[in-house]
């Protein structure tokens, strides 16, 4: 391992999204798929023979969009509720429930949701490794929780509360994958999709 | 922000969805049946797509290459990809068994792990590896003339910017392959 320290970064390293130049770009080939959705085939659902239960081409926007609030809300410990699409999570096998929203208004949450995630990208490279004031909080909570119900929480005690790495993380694995999928159904279907490879 | 408990954790026991991302990838490619590995979809928008057994080629060669650039090596020796023009034509992959593709991706996963152990306090870190490759590609775009600004200002990678991209990067794959298969009939593994 390299004898490197914060002080060799270059400028454009100092923030986190400069230590993850692809951050950026990978959040924008989300916004760029989901914004090829059109308004006539936003509630078209796919009729896979496989088991479980199919979003709709928009309620991965809205799954999406709800994502970047819900998730970044670990570390922030702030969540607009009021504002999530989801009304009814239904797990893997049955139908999510959702409140009605216009193709507009999803992809005005959606965008609301990025300046969010950038607000996080724009901080110092030094936090990512950290956890927030928050995640410790939610953390501590948790163990507390399992501990009154008379389990074990050693494992949770010994993972840590969540750091923004591991949020930011997952907010964006969690994205590409519900992209991936909304792309292959684009595709399938005969719509002009953006795609980087 | 609290630092200095987190910091004396490994990379793969502080951000745990590393290995959770990669183990959910390794059970969707190992669904996908044998008579089944060369079926390609017939999208209906005329372009390019992988057969499932290249996505699984592909997985494997990207974490091939990701494990080998933390190692300061750009080889592209046993990639199954061997030839690749753009994102609309057909790319080109060296036949193999679903047996020998699977292989390879559990041993591509295996260079990984030793970084996964790392600790926590490295992942902001190049590693010596992407330092060399990085002083690598400046010299020769030094030595072309070439304006190296940019790269500079980049620098070289850092651990976790490998290790993130490949996990979403493998993610998108991840759930394009899923797809297929539950459009096909298949019972797969969901998260979500």
């Amino acid at each position: 391992m390299s004898n490197t320290t914060l002080n060799d970064m270059t400028a454009a390293q100092s923030s986190i999204g400069g230590l993850l130049p692809w951050a950026r770009i990978l959040l924008d080939y989300t916004d760029a798929v989901c914004g090829c959705v059109t308004e006539e085939h936003w509630d078209m659902r796919p009729e896979g023979q496989g088991e479980g239960y199919w979003f709709s081409l928009g309620e991965f926007v809205m799954h999406l969009a709800d994502s970047r609030r819900e998730i970044l809300g670990n570390i922030s410990g702030e969540i607009e509720r009021e504002k999530l699409w989801c009304s009814k999570y239904g797990g893997t096998s049955e139908a999510w429930q959702w409140r009605s929203g216009s193709r507009a208004e999803v992809l005005a949450s959606l965008a609301e949701g990025r300046a969010m995630v950038d607000a996080w990208l724009a901080r110092p490279a030094s936090e990512l490794g950290a956890a927030t004031d928050a995640s410790v909080s939610q953390w501590k909570a948790r163990v507390e929780k399992i501990k009154a119900a008379g389990k074990d929480a050693s494992a949770i005690e010994a993972a840590g509360p969540e750091s923004v790495a591991d949020c930011l993380m997952f907010l964006i694995g969690h994205e590409q994958s519900h992209r991936g999928a909304l792309q292959a159904l684009l595709r399938l279907h005969g719509l002009e999709v953006t795609r980087y490879a | 922000m609290d630092t200095a408990a987190g910091q004396q954790l490994s990379i793969g026991a502080a951000i745990a969805m590393l290995r959770i991302y990669f183990d959910y990838t390794d059970q969707v490619c190992a669904a996908v049946p044998e008579d089944r590995m060369d079926w390609r979809p017939d999208g209906a928008d005329g372009g390019y797509y992988f057969s499932l057994a290249e996505s699984i080629q592909h997985i494997a060669d990207t974490r091939l290459q990701f494990a080998r650039q933390l190692e300061g090596s750009d080889s592209e020796e046993g990639s199954w990809n061997t030839g690749y023009t753009d994102s609309v034509s057909p790319w080109e992959f060296r036949r193999g068994s679903l047996a020998e593709i699977m292989q390879s991706l559990k041993s591509s996963r295996g260079m990984l792990e030793p970084w996964l152990e790392r600790p926590l306090a490295d992942l902001i870190q190049p590693t010596a590896g992407t330092r060399k490759l990085y002083e690598e590609r400046l010299r020769a775009r030094r030595e072309a003339g070439e304006d190296t600004s940019a790269l500079e200002a980049r620098g070289p990678s850092t651990l976790a910017s490998v290790l993130f991209f490949l996990s979403a990067h493998e993610q998108g794959h991840r759930a394009v392959l899923q797809t297929q298969l539950r459009q096909l009939g298949y019972t797969i593994e969901k998260m979500a």
